[in-house]
């Protein structure tokens, strides 16, 4: 700790402790961190206004670097929907992606998160820029555009069970649910 | 609520709705009305209170589309001075409590409030609530969440969730936030941990948390050893030795190492051993400590230093010679001042050399206890969380395709490499299941009788192979040991005998052939481990198995009964030669103690910690040698060449076998040589060091998709089962085995048969009342009555179980109901439309 942690207030810390799944510790590191990467950008970290974090700060960050859903990270966690996080919409992002946050927190999350459109649904075209983004891009390599249609049908007929073209996020957390490997994957130690 | 931009042609049905959800209602089941308990939560959390929420123009808007079958539900609140009025509140309610501050702190304090949310607008925060910040009044809990960390039941007790203030949670804040920061100390990895996450994702990365794990609980397991069993040891040791110096002080003509002698004497020609036979104390030797390491010394000094040293390396590599002599096995665990308590001898008084107050026998058996006892809490708690999760998702092969999209992605890559590999995974895994789906879908390719017996015969072929080579692997491992060693170490015993009497001394080709000969079984062991598994893996590719998943499981059960079986043959060999009959004194101890007649079993715990001690030292040796040696060249070969069959991946499952493995010799080895636990160590960190460069330098990215919890909970069941054998093996010995009497902790006990005995007589002097009720325990009164529960336990719980299943069957049809009336309910409108 020392004197780049100081500028946090106890009394924030305890409240952060309490509304988050993180530590003392973690919180007081995703703070240093976050005074990093805007000490990076050109801002004196020590001011608590300057506490934020542009997009493309944000991207910058080497968790987030090759991160394929990076921008949707930012965007969903940023409060004022204007792809700005504050410290709060930091640490909200690292409780969510903490190894102790829970599962129905991080499958919602992950749900808004794949919901490229923000329409709270998961649709055809969801799914399609899904797989476009976590396979491979090559033209020779990758999933045809047939193919990626092809697995969306499949993808809709294991998860859509009221039929209506759509994933919903009670569906979503449904089959999410059966998979034990969700919560492992669907965590960033920053 | 979801929403979805509305065509203007498109009816609105609006009406007036009670805007409960689900976890509204269900809290008000509990807490009266929904309000007091947000209230509630508001004050205990010192949320910005707001008003409740009376405003008539909140309603909820419901649309029905009839070109898209999409039910639009849109909750409407006014936007207004709310969170004004709630930030003046909270900031009123703060500035109160610490009304006399300092003008300029509070400045920063009030800057610090308005820029961020949680003191201003914010309403809600992911542990608690989710909410859509649209609707930030109206939270949708979770009702999960509400039970994590210190809330453990949502009853009517809401004061749980009181933030805890006083001394005591302080103390109890202090001791959390510190064990986590020696919990991070300890944690070797962290950085590399998450670098190694950063590039292969969280499979590779559990690899290398597992042995971390493995490398602090043999940590653990030294320092207990160490300081209930080793220290002592050589305390004692010590002290026996001032003890018997004053004493030859006084007596002239007379040695401590004599005297030490004379005790051992005693008891190796009294009536209950008679093992010296018809030796006297001049020519008695016995096999203990100084007197071990004093004889050897004799019988080097006049080779030159050179050669000393020579053997005295490979003596440190057998476990033979000095290191006999050493604390390293349990033969010279001897409490000395016990002994000599005992001991009667007609010209000496021993009165002096009073018992010692602390048992070395006991605290050989209750250390020996916490080291188990301690290794199977961390194996099962290490992976408790992510069992729990994978008996949840035992189904989640009815969702391959939602499985692979939304589950397997690690968001935790931090490398372009690492995701590039990880997307060519998702792209290879995708394919290969969409024809899988194909396939099926296209009505299950038909195999001919032809293809299915070739496919057969090829399996059933494999699968004798395999088992033929494990009964080659026995074969080899039980003739080594019960004739090759003996025979061959015999003769070459003689030839040195023979050589030194003409030559004065012996060839370093003799010395050599010994060297092999006495590692003959540790190098079956070694390199059927090494060679078969690349084997299995070559084998397993023309078996024709339909998906890689299975291929790999198949593969991992042969590797695993190939580890199993070299540890069971290690083990079978042992028992076959401590059978007292047929054991004559080993001719490949060459400093043997000289016993007349063995009748008994000699110092088998040295023994059987020799050879248990070579096997992990050439398993060290191999694992260096085969990365340093194959691997690394290999790599450079590949890098300047660019052919792809020299590049190896990261072999993740055999790995983790091998640590499993290594961990369940280190199990057995402790009993028998209790400083292997802090050779564990070393040996732990040699694996992580090889293990990242490996992974950092050399192998490249795995192509399959390790399942890192489903694999957990394998990996920790055949751990588990490894402990179990070995705890078998270890019960056995304390239990039914006859320790040894020549040696060890257990030295001339001629009244205890067994460990076990020993135990439990001690355990009754101490404790007469607990050792009555011991017996009870043990006896079958009790234990019948107490299998006969656990029987009725299991029974109820799979009953449960079986009920829970059914009670998600139901569920599911619900959901199929309510998608029917859905579905009415879209045709009606339509109805409505058409009629309108």
């Amino acid at each position: 700790m020392g004197a780049n942690t100081s500028k946090l207030p106890d009394q924030d810390i305890r409240d952060y402790q309490d509304l988050t799944y993180l530590s003392k510790a973690e919180i007081l590191r995703a703070y240093k961190r976050m005074q990093e990467e805007v000490a990076k950008a050109g801002r004196d970290p020590h001011q608590p206004t300057n506490m934020y974090l542009t997009f493309k700060e944000f991207h910058r960050m080497k968790e987030m670097e090759f991160n394929p859903f990076a921008d949707r990270i930012c965007h969903v966690f940023s409060s004022k929907g204007d792809d700005c996080l504050t410290f709060e919409d930091f640490l909200d992002m690292v409780s969510v992606f903490s190894e102790s946050a829970s599962k129905s927190i991080k499958t919602a999350y992950a749900f808004k998160i794949y919901d490229f459109n923000d329409d709270g649904l998961l649709e055809e075209t969801d799914l399609a820029e899904l797989i476009r983004r976590i396979t491979n891009p090559s033209e020779i390599s990758g999933l045809r555009s047939d193919e990626i249609y092809e697995i969306v049908r499949f993808i809709l007929l294991e998860a859509d069970l009221d039929e209506n073209k759509y994933i919903s996020l009670t569906e979503f957390e449904l089959v999410v649910s059966k998979s034990p490997d969700f919560v492992k994957t669907f965590c960033i130690r920053f | 609520m979801s929403r979805r931009a509305s065509d203007q042609s498109v009816p609105t049905f609006t009406w007036d709705l009670p805007t409960y959800t689900e976890y509204e209602r269900e809290v008000e089941s509990r807490y009266g009305t929904y309000e007091e308990y947000e209230m509630e939560m508001r004050v205990r959390h010192r949320w910005p209170v707001a008003q409740p929420d009376a405003d008539p123009s909140s309603h909820v808007v419901i649309t029905v589309n009839p070109n898209e079958p999409v039910l639009v539900v849109e909750q409407r609140i006014p936007e207004g001075g709310r969170y004004a009025e709630s930030l003046a509140d909270s900031e009123a309610q703060d500035g109160s409590e610490d009304g006399d501050a300092d003008p300029a702190q509070e400045a920063k304090k009030a800057a610090l409030r308005s820029h961020n949310r949680f003191h201003g607008t914010r309403k809600c925060w992911a542990k608690y609530c989710w909410a859509d910040r649209k609707n930030p009044a109206r939270h949708s809990h979770p009702l999960e969440t509400l039970s994590s960390n210190r809330i453990k039941t949502i009853g009517k007790d809401v004061d749980l969730l009181v933030i805890p203030s006083g001394p005591t949670h302080t103390v109890i804040r202090f001791v959390r936030y510190n064990g986590e920061r020696i919990g991070r100390a300890l944690n070797f990895y962290g950085p590399i941990y998450r670098r190694i996450e950063g590039y292969y994702g969280s499979g590779v990365a559990g690899y290398v948390g597992l042995i971390n794990r493995l490398l602090l609980l043999s940590l653990f397991s030294f320092v207990l050893l160490f300081g209930l069993l080793i220290l002592p040891s050589i305390i004692n040791y010590e002290q026996f030795q001032t003890k018997i110096k004053e004493i030859s002080a006084t007596k002239p003509g007379s040695s401590p190492l004599g005297i030490e002698k004379q005790i051992l004497y005693s008891f190796a020609s009294s009536s209950a051993f008679g093992l010296v036979g018809n030796l006297t104390i001049d020519t008695y030797e016995p096999y203990l400590t100084k007197h071990h390491a004093i004889a050897l010394a004799n019988k080097n000094t006049n080779s030159s230093r050179a050669s000393q040293l020579a053997t005295a390396a490979l003596e440190l590599l057998e476990g033979t010679g000095w290191m006999e002599a050493s604390w390293m096995f349990l033969g010279q665990y001897v409490d000395q001042l016990d002994l000599a308590s005992r001991a009667v001898l007609p010209d000496l008084d021993l009165s002096t050399v009073g018992p010692s107050p602390y048992n070395l026998s006991m605290a050989f058996l209750f250390s020996m206890f916490a080291v188990l006892t301690v290794s199977v809490i961390v194996l099962i708690f290490s992976s408790g969380s992510s069992l729990k999760e994978n008996l949840k998702g035992q189904h989640s092969q009815a969702y391959p395709f939602c499985e692979a999209m939304f589950s397997t992605w690690p968001h935790s890559l931090q490398y372009e490499n690492g995701v590039e590999n990880q997307r060519m995974t998702e792209t290879s895994q995708l394919r290969s299941f969409l024809t899988i789906a194909k396939k099926r879908a296209a009505e299950r390719m038909r195999k001919t009788t032809r293809q299915k017996l070739t496919v057969f015969f090829i399996r059933f072929t494999v699968w004798f192979l395999v088992v033929a080579f494990l009964d080659v692997f026995g074969y080899l491992l039980y003739t080594s040991y019960d004739e090759w060693v003996p025979e061959n170490l015999e003769r070459i015993a003689k030839k040195a005998q023979t050589e030194t009497e003409q030559t004065g001394s012996t060839s370093s080709l003799l010395e050599a052939e010994r060297f092999v000969f006495n590692f003959l079984p540790s190098i079956i062991i070694t390199g059927f481990n090494t060679i078969l598994p690349i084997f299995l893996n070559f084998a397993s590719k023309f078996e024709r198995y339909r998906s890689t998943k299975t291929e790999l499981r198949v593969t991992l059960v042969r590797t695993i009964l190939l580890r199993l079986a070299s540890v069971a043959f290690l083990l079978m060999s042992f028992f076959r030669q401590l059978e007292p009959k047929q054991f004559t004194v080993p001719p490949y101890n060459e400093a043997i103690f000289t016993v007349a007649n063995v009748t008994t079993t000699p110092c088998f715990e040295t023994y059987v910690g020799q050879q248990i001690y070579k096997v992990l030292v050439l398993d060290v040796l191999v694992a260096v040698g085969l990365f340093a040696g194959v691997r690394v060249p290999l790599k450079i070969l590949h890098n300047v060449t660019g052919i792809e069959v020299l590049s190896f991946e990261f072999d993740l499952s055999g790995n983790i076998l091998s640590a499993i493995y290594i961990q369940c010799l280190y199990w057995l080895g402790i009993f028998f040589s209790p400083p292997l636990a802090g050779m564990a160590v070393l040996h732990f960190l040699v694996v992580a060091i090889v293990a990242q460069l490996g992974i950092f330098f050399v192998f490249s990215p795995s192509t399959k998709i390790h399942h890192s919890s489903g694999s957990d909970v394998f990996f920790t069941v055949v751990a588990l089962f490894a402990f179990f054998l070995a705890l078998l093996v270890l019960g056995f010995a304390a239990v039914k085995v006859q320790p040894s009497t020549v040696c060890g902790p257990f030295l001339f006990m001629a009244d205890y048969p067994t460990m076990y005995a020993y135990f439990m007589a001690t355990f009754k002097t101490y404790l007469a009342s607990a050792g009555f009720l011991v017996d009870v325990a043990a006896s079958s009164v009790v234990l019948f009555p107490v299998t006969v529960c656990l029987a009725v336990i299991l029974y109820y719980k799979i009953a449960t179980a079986r009920a829970k299943a059914d009670g998600i069957k139901i569920l599911k049809q619900k959901i199929e109901t309510a998608t029917a009336q859905k579905k009415f309910l879209e045709q009606k409108a339509r109805q409505l439309k058409k009629f309108s």
